[in-house]
């Protein structure tokens, strides 16, 4: 095994919200669901969780048919050795690719919101190596540094939440489904990557500590997810109204709005906070899923050899692989379909293809 | 990778010797056996001990038998050897019947059983046992003619009394604290857990200095497996001298290029009484008031024995005071830095406006200040501590007072700046164990914040949490039981619970056998008269 | 372990050449007030940033004596546009100007008539400004003036226009409009942004005022400038359009629901002549569509409560619930006066400041599809309902006003 650590079903539970709330809540989502579903996102937040529950269950029963592999591993069980390379090939560039995004968006928002003079890069390259270190350690290590992460993040949150109660104005909400239900599928449509997150799982369960009750994993992960990303979504368009549309991080600038007995007022630190250390989990696991992807692949006896190049080559691809902002944007909504393939469909078809060859054991299903 | 470097470093120093041990002595010792001829008994113990002043050997003519008495001065009670030893020896001994030297026995037996009024008396056969005992507060007894003597345990050498501890004063609670004799310190913990399930595992470390340690734990509570660990680990310590619990410390923590500490310490009894009811081991130190628990975890730093004594409510309070304190001393400096040099939005306008009008012509910039009125608080504090108490006092005062008075008027340092540093200072001794981490994090934390503002300090916390995340202290999670999680043992962390409420051991090193207390419910004025029984707590197996 | 070196070398290269934005606090221009300015030559645009000099804040003791008014420097700069000007300013000013505390933003009259865009979206953009911070418009004058004049209520001056602007609560004869309420209005297609005015009040002589901060002997109790804060500032997207005066501006935040307190003064019910003042203590309105027969009609519906809080001495026995029912009618008439005469005002404009439309989308949204295009043309002639519900709920410490006995 390249993994010693085991991690329990809680702490796999844990590092799928922090992966899928660091983005989706704090981060760009809210404003492109916004974008298409006005005030009426907090349906496509519902149907996303319907969504991502599903898509959990697929990878879940894939993933429990191999308690003790990766998709790296049994993808050449299932469909043969060729074919099961390149899938593996595929989940390697993707645990890559799309771990680009949220690190650059990090760059981006800092350089934004906080040091506009401040080079790219230089953000990068911190996060990437608060990362490295803790992938070094190990998974055992990212899960119990997400342990105090994310209870942390929440209290934030909530807090962030509460201070601006007094700003929200209900209305805002009115009329629900103004221009019909198109826009809201349009605005599931551009977050179907983020809530599929939980494609990491592939790479998690052989390293669990118990095969039994991992289907909880999911669900309650997902109760989580759908609560914290609905206080988000609510609380910024509650606040904000259709200025949400135009700002690429509403939840940050809601948080400038604080104002409370003209004593605590601008806040973003605490938004500044939140984000790097729930981005450092992102990070963390998809970096981790990469690297150990990689090295069985390649049949590695070791992953660790490969953290420093592989966070050189996630440095080097998140500064060259978009010239400015805008294109990250574009990036986002094109690429969808591609991502939900390998997250949601790559998976169904192994699944598929694995109950019909009779591959895999049907063991911890509880 | 700076840890590799470290080590290269490190081992550049071992060289060569890397296999040669320390031996006990260079001399014949040995196993040799005991001569029945007294002199040459006697003639090994002067060639082993060479000449030192304090090594007195007494002859004596017992029963027309030549004995010699070995003991060093100093180190045995003077008075037991007048009246215990000599004087039964010179007088007692004629009255005993039948006389000793006629029949089968040797005369070290009867001199033993009828003689001696002591209570631990042993009979030794080899010279190896001789030189231990003899150096270990005992005297020794040759008899001519025999090849056994007679090693007579009579401690009496100077101890300090038993006192309040410094470092670890309580206002309610025991005011005893360990001392540096080994024995008084096991009485005392002894005294305090009179189960038969207390172990306490007598070991020897230090080539030279022979020092005695001791591994205690309870039985039944602890997993048998740390036991075996600590004892493996105490048995690979090749060193000339122990002289304090430091040294073991040093060779068996878990993470020797952390800041963090992995070894517990403390020198109250009743601590350690806790620690191993909650399933720790302890290793007591001949020599030194410090014991050592281990596992150690994180959260332990903040628990004071205090805390369980008095009532939980205001317990808990204090708990979350010393992490806000923790938090203080670490991080307020850097916040400082990274507020006025980078972000100073953050602060309501009066308070931004009075903080630029102090900054005002002060040469430095803000991590600059802090940083020289950091160490320069670090000195005044060593000063003090160095010094005898009166003069320390003085230092203090004048450093604090005299100097910061001045260095802000003179407008070299911004009085916030002086305010941050004397904050974090105050707070950096309400937590004492970890007071110096704090302040290398502190560092850390300004260093970052002075480079990248807030961006750099965030970036620290997660350096730090991911670094304490990887830690493990004898198999335990450093950061348990927050992580991992373990929802049960929250109740004595940030809060302390009522006693009645922690039913449980803290799973991490009381798995073994968690059960702690037997009521559940809440205590209650009884509602009828029928009285429950009362319940027994008792370790079990 | 070469690539290891290197990468700590990158790092620490990193760390010790950064500070990029690493601005000391005494290094920075804390602005207090930021102006915006048609500037004279055409096109651009005049700044106008009144900079805290911290230093003078620190001499807080008047027993030193010294100028105690001035803890503040104006300077004026111009550009292109609102970025430019503002930025042009560092080469006078020699520090870095920090936006962050900047609480007022003030308008000069001509530069709102020619549209806010000009200032807002820089406002909006960059990460230092707070877009809570109050919008004023200069009524007859310019920004500038009104950032350089002194006020004796805060030493720095511009945020005692902030004060000012907080104050409107005690008497709700002027909004108090953050920037992201106008931004809100902004972006919804039928609303018109309001915004808080200003004026500037020459006091005594002409001349005197004309010279600015002439005389700078400091003892005079009487300023030469003084500023108000009342009225309201209508606008149509970005465009400065009209003006509601007091009772207008007091009649659209009854609709708004923002009063909070103020006075409103009734004759007495039973001597024409005398006047009884009714103190607001709390309202709340709702505005609530309505569509019968294809006709739109507007029901405002404002519940009002206060106290008596003066009445000029009479016969008036306000310790009988009769008396108190006749107060309540007229406050009631008077609110109602208020309210439309503000409807008739923003109709007269053109300008949904109360977001009619807004409540007709919300409830409507099916006929709001069709009435959105045509807003302009039914707005003005909209049928509006006023429904008042007020109420005195206490007289105050006395029950009658001290008269001689006959």
């Amino acid at each position: 095994m390249l993994e010693e650590g085991r991690i329990s079903n809680r702490q796999a539970a844990f590092l799928v919200i922090t992966t899928i709330l660091s983005t989706t809540s704090i981060g760009f989502l809210p404003s492109m669901i916004y974008q298409e579903a006005a005030q009426d996102s907090w349906i496509s937040i519902l149907l996303l969780t319907v969504y991502g529950i599903v898509v959990g269950r697929i990878i879940m029963s894939l993933g429990m048919r191999f308690p003790d592999k990766t998709i790296v591993e049994y993808a050449e069980i299932v469909t043969g050795r060729i074919p099961g390379k390149i899938i593996g090939f595929l989940y390697v560039l993707f645990f890559l690719y799309l771990n680009t995004f949220p690190i650059r968006f990090f760059g981006e928002l800092s350089i934004t919101f906080f040091m506009p003079e401040t080079p790219l890069v230089f953000f990068l390259i911190g996060i990437i190596f608060a990362a490295a270190y803790a992938v070094r350690s190990g998974l055992e290590v990212i899960a119990r540094a997400n342990e105090i992460i994310l209870p942390v993040s929440l209290t934030i949150g909530i807090i962030l939440a509460i201070m601006l109660f007094p700003q929200m104005e209900i209305k805002n909400f009115i009329p629900v489904l103004e221009k019909g239900i198109l826009p809201v599928f349009k605005g599931t449509y551009v977050a179907l990557v983020y809530f599929a997150e939980t494609i990491v799982m592939v790479m998690f369960i052989p390293y669990l500590n118990t095969t039994r009750r991992t289907r909880g994993i999911i669900f309650k992960s997902f109760v989580v997810i759908s609560l914290c990303e609905l206080l988000a979504v609510v609380s910024t368009i509650a606040v904000l109204g259709e200025l949400a549309a135009r700002i690429p991080v509403p939840a940050i600038f809601a948080a400038r709005l604080v104002s409370l007995a003209e004593l605590i007022e601008r806040v973003e630190p605490l938004f500044l906070l939140l984000w790097v250390i729930a981005v450092f989990v992102k990070v963390s696991v998809f970096y981790y899923c990469f690297v150990l992807a990689t090295a069985q692949w390649l049949n590695l006896k070791e992953y660790k050899a490969l953290v420093l190049p592989a966070g050189v080559l996630l440095t080097v691809l998140s500064v060259v692989l978009w010239g400015n902002i805008a294109d990250l944007y574009e990036q986002m909504v094109k690429l969808v379909p591609y991502f939900v393939f390998v997250e949601a469909v790559l998976p169904l078809v192994l699944l598929v293809a694995a109950c019909l060859r009779g591959k895999g054991g049907t063991a911890g299903e509880n | 990778m700076a840890r590799n470097v470290f080590r290269r470093l490190l081992s550049l120093g071992r060289g060569r010797e890397k296999n040669k041990s320390f031996s006990t002595c260079t001399s014949p010792a040995g196993t040799v056996k005991l001569s029945r001829d007294l002199a040459v008994n006697l003639n090994m113990i002067r060639d082993t001990l060479g000449n030192s002043m304090d090594v007195v050997v007494r002859e004596l003519l017992v029963c027309r038998t030549r004995v010699a008495l070995v003991y060093i001065n100093g180190l045995i009670n003077e008075t037991a050897l007048r009246e215990n030893v000599m004087r039964a020896l010179m007088i007692d001994m004629h009255n005993v019947e039948p006389s000793p030297g006629s029949g089968s026995k040797d005369l070290a037996d009867s001199v033993k059983e009828k003689v001696l009024s002591i209570a631990d008396v042993k009979k030794i056969g080899d010279f190896r046992t001789v030189l231990d005992g003899i150096l270990g507060a005992g005297i020794v007894l040759f008899f001519n003619g025999e090849d056994t003597g007679l090693i007579l345990k009579l401690p009496g050498f100077e101890t300090r009394s038993v006192e309040e501890p410094h470092t670890e004063t309580v206002v309610r609670g025991s005011r005893e604290g360990f001392v540096e004799a080994l024995s008084v310190n096991i009485s005392m913990l002894r005294r305090r857990i009179k189960s038969p399930d207390l172990r306490l595992e007598r070991m020897q470390v230090g080539g030279v200095t022979q020092t005695d340690i001791c591994v205690a734990y309870i039985k039944g509570i602890v997993n048998t497996k740390l036991v075996d660990e600590v004892k493996k680990r105490l048995q690979r310590i090749d060193i000339d001298g122990v002289l304090e619990s430091g040294y073991l410390e040093e060779f068996i923590e878990d993470a020797p290029f952390s800041i963090f500490q992995t070894v517990g310490n403390t020198e109250r009894p009743d601590k350690v009484a806790a620690k191993l009811l909650e399933g720790r081991v302890a290793i007591f130190t001949d020599g030194t008031p410090i014991v050592l628990t281990v596992p150690y975890l994180y959260i332990e730093s903040f628990q004071v024995s205090e805390d369980y004594y008095s009532r939980y409510i205001p317990g808990s309070l204090l708990r979350m005071i010393r992490l806000l304190c923790v938090i203080i001393t670490a991080e307020l400096p850097a916040l400082y830095v990274a507020i006025t040099a980078y972000n100073p939005e953050v602060l309501p306008s009066p308070l931004l406006i009075s903080m630029a009008s102090s900054r005002e012509g002060v040469p430095f910039p803000a991590i600059g200040e802090i940083l020289v009125m950091g160490v320069f608080f670090q000195i005044l504090r060593e000063a003090g501590v160095r010094l005898p108490r009166p003069v320390g006092l003085t230092v203090s005062l004048v450093g604090a007072l005299v100097v910061g008075e001045a260095v802000v008027s003179a407008g070299l340092v911004s009085a916030p700046a002086v305010i941050i540093i004397a904050l974090a200072g105050i707070c950096s001794f309400v937590v004492p164990p970890q007071s110096d981490t704090n302040l290398l994090l502190s560092l850390f934390f300004t260093i970052l914040a002075g480079f990248a503002g807030f961006f750099g300090l965030f970036l620290g916390f997660v350096l730090v949490l991911a670094h304490m995340a990887s830690l493990r202290s004898f198999g335990a999670p450093y950061l348990s039981p927050a992580a991992p999680l373990s929802p049960g043992d929250l109740k004595d962390t940030f809060i302390r619970a009522p006693w009645w409420v922690m039913t449980g051991r803290p799973r991490v090193t009381g798995w073994k056998n968690t059960r702690r207390a037997g009521v559940v419910s809440s205590p209650s004025p009884p509602r009828n008269e029928e009285k429950k029984p009362a319940h027994r707590y008792k370790v079990d197996e | 372990m070469k690539i290891k070196l290197f990468l700590v070398f990158l790092i620490l290269h990193l760390f010790v050449t950064g500070c990029w934005n690493r601005v000391e606090l005494d290094r920075r221009a804390i602005v207090a007030g930021f102006g915006a300015d048609k500037a004279e030559e055409e096109g651009k645009i005049q700044v106008t940033v009144q900079v805290v000099d911290a230093g003078e804040i620190k001499a807080i003791p008047l027993a030193r004596g010294g100028s105690m008014m001035n803890a503040v420097t104006v300077y004026t700069g111009t550009g292109f546009t609102a970025f430019d000007a503002f930025r042009n300013l560092s080469m006078v000013v020699g520090e870095k100007l920090f936006l962050s505390e900047v609480r007022v933003l003030v308008i000069g009259e001509e530069l709102a008539r020619e549209g806010l865009d000009k200032v807002i979206d820089f406002y909006e953009r960059d990460h230092e400004p707070n877009i809570r911070d109050y919008l004023i418009v200069v009524k007859g004058g310019e920004a500038k003036e009104v950032l350089e004049t002194e006020l004796r209520i805060n030493k720095i001056w511009a945020y005692g226009i902030d004060s000012m602007v907080k104050t409107t609560m005690a008497h709700s004869k002027a909004p108090a409009t953050e920037i992201i309420d106008f931004l809100k209005a902004v972006e919804s297609k039928t609303t018109a942004p309001v915004a808080t005015v200003i004026h500037v009040l020459r006091k005594g002589n002409e001349e005197n005022a004309g010279e600015g901060k002439s005389n700078q002997d400091g003892t005079t109790a009487v300023q030469p400038k003084e500023l108000k804060v009342s009225e309201t500032a209508v606008f149509r997207h970005y465009k400065l359009t009209g003006w509601l005066d007091e009772k207008e501006s007091r009649g659209l935040l009854w609709v708004t629901g923002k009063v909070k307190s103020g006075i409103i003064v009734v004759s007495s019910p039973e001597k024409e002549d005398k006047l009884a003042a009714i103190e607001i203590i709390r309202a709340k309105s709702k505005i609530k569509p309505e569509i019968t027969d294809g006709n739109l009609i507007i029901n405002i519906d404002v519940w009002e409560e206060g106290n008596l809080g003066e009445e000029q001495p009479d016969t008036m026995d306000v310790s009988k619930p009769i008396v108190l029912k006749e107060l309540e009618e007229q406050k009631k008439t008077v609110i109602e006066d208020e309210i439309s005469a503000a409807v008739i005002k923003a109709q007269e404009l053109n300008a949904d400041i109360f977001g009619f439309g807004e409540a007709v989308r919300r409830k409507y949204p099916r006929e709001w599809k069709q009435l959105e295009d045509q807003w302009d043309e039914i707005f003005p002639t909209l049928e509006v309902n006023i429904a008042v519900d007020a109420k005195i709920r206490r007289t105050g410490k006395i029950t009658k006003s001290a008269e001689p006995k006959p």
